[in-house]
């Protein structure tokens, strides 16, 4: 089933009734968005991984048991769970004192995957880990919003709502994270490399 | 009547936000002022970078996830 004039909607329906071809479409459309989402919040390839399990087991308890709002996007609610799982994991694990390595992974990571180190190395070569970082980089609130706009596709206006400000604030927060990123991205002389616009 | 618009109207505009009148006005306004156009133009470079910072999860996750699907039953 690899037919994207098939809405979401009519493939959520169908895995409601026992497709899960549907359903694996469902997470071949989406699987990057989400995933990015949670990684560019928990900074972590590997905590990602699990807590993109978990949002998926929480979609698919919810749309099995019938409690799924068919009134809602699909995209947005599974962006939700995945905001707030991470969100979640994050200030969990901000009340305990972590070993941070010098690529910024966690030192169980590194002792856990030590056999991905080839990995790591291309990782890092990556043009990608390069904006991840930069992204990173961002004051909190305006990698924030960066996170809400363009990776859940919330409105400014809802972005103002969730976070107690302006819309103007918000608006301002996106402004000045692009502007930011920007100025970073010229700094290190990659701006216009052909590399970062793979689409 | 000329209008002016900020960037944060720019930004709107961008991520598909405006009203459509103020899309049409937007519209013409970065047809006739070039400094508008390339404050547009930057915002919009910016914005196509973050197109392109997107993640893929391992197969094994994505594995794991199937087969919980494949084996859930609700109720159980």
């Amino acid at each position: 089933m690899n037919n994207l004039s098939v809405s979401d909607s009519l493939l959520v329906s169908h895995y409601k009734n026992g497709s899960e071809e549907a359903f694996e479409e469902l997470v071949a459309r989406h699987k990057s968005r989400v995933f990015t989402t949670i990684y560019l919040i928990v900074k972590d390839k590997y905590v990602a991984e699990d807590l993109l399990q978990e949002t998926f087991i929480k979609v698919i308890k919810t749309v099995k048991s019938g409690k799924y709002n068919e009134e809602g996007k699909f995209l947005p609610w599974v962006l939700r769970i995945a905001h707030n799982l991470a969100i979640d994991f994050f200030r969990k694990d901000k009340r305990y004192p972590t070993i941070v390595m010098e690529d910024g992974s966690g030192v169980f990571n590194t002792l856990a995957f030590a056999e991905d180190s080839v990995e790591s190395v291309q990782i890092k070569q990556d043009t990608n880990a390069l904006l991840k970082k930069l992204v990173q980089e961002l004051p909190e609130v305006q990698k924030e919003v960066l996170i809400m706009r363009h990776y859940m596709q919330m409105s400014f206006q809802d972005i103002a709502e969730s976070t107690n400000v302006s819309i103007n604030t918000a608006l301002g927060r996106m402004r000045y994270a692009l502007i930011n990123l920007r100025k970073k991205m010229q700094k290190l002389n990659i701006a216009y490399d052909h590399h970062f616009y793979r689409k | 009547m000329i209008t002016t618009f900020t960037e944060n109207d720019l930004l709107r505009y961008l991520y598909g936000e405006s009203t459509d009148n103020e899309k049409t006005s937007i519209e013409n306004a970065l047809v006739c002022d070039s400094e508008l156009e390339a404050k547009y133009f930057d915002l919009k470079l910016d914005s196509s970078l973050l197109d392109g910072l997107l993640f893929d999860p391992a197969d094994f996750t994505l594995d794991k996830i199937f087969s919980f699907s494949c084996n859930y039953q609700s109720g159980t």
